[in-house]
């Protein structure tokens, strides 16, 4: 089990409990993140904060309401369309953009 | 604002609109009711399919002139609608389905459609993302869709160009004949009368209440049809879908949403307008749906509505004078309405103007309950 | 499909849903708790995923605990991760999770679905970068972790200071809080939030916290604009009597948090055609309810904030009321057991209401917000209407939001119209000089929220699809 020290990617609430972390790939990058991490969340603490477009004026667009209600996450997860904000990164999860 | 026209027209959706426009165009000054907005009913919330597949087959040669007005809009109405030209394909799965099919495209050739039967690799070359498990298919050239939230606007400035008086959020609540028709409406709880010579019900499924103002009784069903649609999809279906039964339409938008109507019923009244899916129906019409274009497996539904349409007795049309109301005529109850209605309305608009037009197959005596 | 049918069904497990759902377990009937979330506590108690191994001295992370095991250890039958997206005639509830569609029956429902977030529009605020303010709560309390590294906090209400607490806590930078309220309307609310002194206390020792950090505060002042730039944001700051004004001031972050209170969920009293009336301090739309917070649709209540935005403690005690009416219409409590208790807890929602009432009054976003709307300024993030689109459709006749949708495609997107319904109202509402109210709302229609096609099949056979009638030739 990885020992967490990228604090300057992540900050922890708790100062002395482990978290699991495990490695997850946008368009097939590796990355790393703790376990459970919702992946929009994932995605834009790693700098991938333009992740679709609209559909007419075709303006970038990315996390929004963080609750699944806005509908402007969606992205390819492990093979399907998905609301990222309320999708969990586990071990292996494949994210395309 | 004057209270007296040649015309008062009760109903702006597709065919009072289009009998409006027409009657305006010949110089008459026509009045405009509707009880909400104009296409806010049937003709602003069906599916668009303008399909010579799902048409009556006796109302076949009615569709194919209403679709070639509607391939020809920007000469008689407005430019601002999508609308395209596609083939049409209806399928069938099983034995029994074929034999359907086989049956309802002769019967629609016999009454001029043009419906070639293709086998299930004719049918995939034409439209790849079908279901490989179709048996045949009807192919029609003639065929295609319309955009239906966007005729509402169109023929609204079409009527504006032509100085017809359009009167929204205005109920009839009584109509009198003594030397002209006197139209009582209701708006905000003010009351107000109207007058004209001729008067045209075109009011889809509450032709039934106006017409007993007149003492004019007949049975009209008030059907909930529900429709599908689901978010942006990129473009895969160039055609218009239907199966033999008749339970299914399908097309995609420009725009990428993908339209699933067929029919399957709901529930709706006319006295509020509120309607309800039957959950058993709705996945029915899913899966039918899915089945036929596995495509949908890709996407999500985005949302579930119904609207009401008018069904009479013998699941014909109604056009044409209202015995013993001299002056009064009835338009509507088509089922494909919107496909054949710019023909229809037309075609009424020239009768009452005078012109030789047999409209006796649509006449209304046939469905008048004996007192 | 099996044929139990639940005596209630309670759609969200926050506060309110929670308490309704505790009071009626009491009881020897059938509850069904449905929530789309993993864990219980709605948006207020929003709990870290379990795979978190978190710091569970925090102290909403514990009351959420508490109440987790509550309903463990009680006859509830609960069903995380479920999302409803259809309520029909009898109360048959369909529900899908991410891979199958299930169906529920009850005789009894409770909505109890909380709130979404609203945000008056400004320049660039589809840009990616601009998230909530309710959505930054859950990133900081749920997710553990700040958006971004320099955060800039705007909008109004509670959750600024919610958010900047969070933020601080974890270690984060603020770059300035932008507040639509002055200092003196918070002032004039001041004296109600009294009648609460512990949330007093711990908001107050917020307030301190905030000041003592020395974060910028610009208050009476928006966000007219956010633009990217490469990986930051640019933000102009007006303020709220020189929006039309050239002149601001310019900031820069990495994230903009940004929120103009929250809105009652009201999908599913649209959905099931209950009548609404409109309240501007409770949050907009809200269904009209009885004092048992039963809707005009029979044995159809709703709770908490979905019925009006006051807060968690003022849910709990709506949540007990709706319990304890449908205990009684259950035959399980006397008329006069019903009186008692309503006696009881109507005056406690009395005594808490007022403390979410003042809160409420600096949650509602400054009429002069609507100037940030520009004519190019999108409106409908899902369909891309701008305030000019909306304006063109009001001159061509659309006086009604349910015309001007029509017409647009304002509100036919993915979100079904809940992240621009407040901003489409404000927009119409001004070019067509009418009040809010006076537009309606938009017809609530199933799904509620999307489900993949391929879930609602399910698994069937051709010969299984109900077969209707065929359509005469």
């Amino acid at each position: 089990m990885l020992k967490y020290n990228q604090r300057n990617k992540f900050i922890n609430m708790s100062s002395t409990t482990l978290n699991r972390i495990v490695e997850f790939y946008i368009n097939e990058k590796k990355y790393f993140a703790r376990e459970g991490t919702s992946v929009a969340l994932a995605l834009y603490n790693n700098n991938y904060k333009k992740i679709r477009k609209s559909p007419k004026l075709k303006t970038d667009r990315g996390l929004f309401c963080m609750m699944g209600s806005c509908q402007e996450c969606i992205v390819n997860i492990d093979g399907v369309k998905k609301l990222s904000c309320i999708s969990k990164i586990k071990k292996n999860t494949k994210i395309f953009i | 604002m004057n209270k007296t026209f040649d015309t008062i027209i009760v109903g702006a959706g597709i065919m009072g609109s289009t009998v409006a426009l027409f009657l305006a165009r010949a110089g008459k000054k026509v009045l405009l009711i509707d009880k909400s907005q104009i296409f806010r009913s049937a003709s602003g919330s069906n599916a668009g399919t303008l399909t010579i597949h799902m048409t009556r087959a006796s109302l076949v040669p009615y569709a194919l002139k209403g679709w070639e007005m509607w391939m020809n809009l920007s000469e008689w109405l407005s430019r601002d609608i999508e609308v395209k030209h596609q083939p049409g394909l209806c399928l069938a799965f099983t034995e029994e389905e074929e034999k359907l099919l086989v049956e309802r495209s002769k019967i629609r050739n016999d009454n001029g459609a043009n419906i070639k039967i293709l086998n299930s690799a004719e049918a995939q070359k034409i439209e790849p993302s079908l279901s490989k498990k179709i048996r045949c298919a009807a192919f029609s050239e003639i065929d295609g869709y319309a955009y239906a939230n966007q005729t509402g606007l169109a023929y609204k400035k079409a009527l504006q160009k032509e100085n017809i008086t359009i009167l929204e959020n205005s109920e009839v609540i009584k109509i009198k004949k003594n030397a002209k028709f006197s139209v009582t409406i209701s708006n905000k709880n003010i009351n107000q009368d109207y007058y004209a010579d001729q008067i045209v019900l075109a009011c889809g499924v509450w032709l039934g209440e106006i017409l007993k103002m007149m003492n004019v009784k007949i049975n009209l069903k008030c059907l909930a049809q529900q429709l599908i649609v689901t978010e942006r999809m990129n473009n895969f279906l160039n055609s218009v879908i239907t199966i033999a039964n008749g339970k299914l339409s399908l097309k995609q938008f420009s725009n990428g949403n993908v339209l699933i109507g067929g029919g399957w019923p709901g529930v709706g009244e006319t006295k509020d307008k509120f309607t309800s899916t039957i959950p058993e129906n709705l996945i029915g019409n899913i899966r039918l749906a899915c089945y036929t274009t596995p495509e949908l497996k890709n996407t999500r539904i985005s949302r579930i509505w119904l609207g009401l349409e008018a069904e009479t007795d013998d699941a014909m049309p109604i056009i044409g004078k209202i015995p013993d109301n001299e002056g009064a005529y009835i338009i509507g109850s088509v089922h494909s309405g919107y496909t054949s209605g710019p023909y229809m309305g037309k075609l009424l608009s020239e009768y009452i103007l005078g012109k030789n037009v047999n409209l006796d197959s649509f006449n209304i005596s046939r469905l008048i309950q004996k007192q | 499909m099996n044929n139990k049918v639940y005596d209630v069904a309670i759609i969200g497990s926050g506060p309110s849903g929670i308490a309704a759902a505790l009071e009626l377990s009491k009881y020897n009937i059938n509850i069904l708790l449905i929530d789309n979330n993993e864990r219980v506590g709605g948006q207020i108690y929003r709990a870290s995923p379990p795979e978190f191994k978190s710091d569970e001295s925090v102290e909403e992370m514990q009351i959420q605990k508490d109440l987790e095991e509550k309903i463990k250890k009680s006859n509830i039958v609960y069903k995380p991760n479920h999302t409803v997206w259809q309520i029909s005639e009898n109360f048959r509830i369909d529900g899908f999770t991410e891979s199958e569609a299930f169906v529920w029956r009850a005789n009894k429902i409770i909505v109890a679905t909380g709130t979404t977030e609203r945000i008056v529009p400004f320049s660039g605020w589809t840009n990616p970068g601009v998230i909530g303010l309710a959505a930054t709560t859950i990133i900081l309390k749920s997710q553990q972790t700040m958006p971004g590294k320099k955060i800039i906090i705007a909008g109004c209400g509670p959750l600024l200071l919610v958010v900047a607490y969070y933020t601080l806590k974890l270690g984060g930078k603020i770059e300035a809080i932008i507040d639509t309220n002055s200092k003196w309307t918070w002032l004039k609310n001041f004296i109600f939030l009294f009648s609460n002194i512990p949330l007093f206390i711990k908001g107050f020792k917020w307030i301190l916290k905030i000041l003592l950090c020395r974060i910028p505060i610009y208050s009476n002042c928006t966000v007219t604009s956010a633009e990217n730039n490469n990986d930051l944001l640019n933000v102009e700051i007006k303020n709220l009597n020189n929006i039309e004004n050239s002149k601001s001031i310019k900031l820069q972050c990495d994230t903009l948090c940004v929120g103009h209170g929250l809105i009652p969920s009201t999908d599913f009293s649209r959905l099931m055609n209950a009548h609404h009336k409109f309240d501007k301090y409770l949050g907009g739309w809200i269904p009209e309810v009885n004092k048992y917070f039963e809707t005009s649709v029979p044995n159809f209540y709703q709770i908490g904030d979905a019925s009006g935005v006051l807060g968690a403690m003022p849910a709990y005690e709506k949540g007990k009321i709706a319990a304890i009416s449908i205990i009684h219409k259950m035959n399980l409590l006397s008329d006069y057991e019903l009186d008692q208790q309503y006696k009881i807890l109507s005056k406690k929602l009395k005594r808490l209401k007022i403390f979410g009432e003042a809160i409420s009054k600096i949650s509602f976003p400054n009429d002069l917000l609507y100037k940030q709307i520009l004519p190019e300024t999108i409106v409908c993030r899902c369909e891309d209407i701008t305030r000019k689109d909306i304006e063109n459709s009001a001159n061509n006749g659309a006086h009604d939001l349910n015309q001007l949708k029509t017409w647009t495609r304002c509100g036919m997107g993915p979100c079904q119209g809940r992240t621009c319904h407040y901003a489409t109202s404000l927009v119409l509402a001004k070019c067509t000089n009418k009040k809010i109210e006076d537009l309606g709302y938009w017809t609530g229609r199933a799904p509620v929220r999307p489900i993949p096609f391929y879930v609602a099949a399910g698994d069937f056979t051709y010969e299984e699809i109900t077969k209707i009638e065929s359509t005469p030739i």
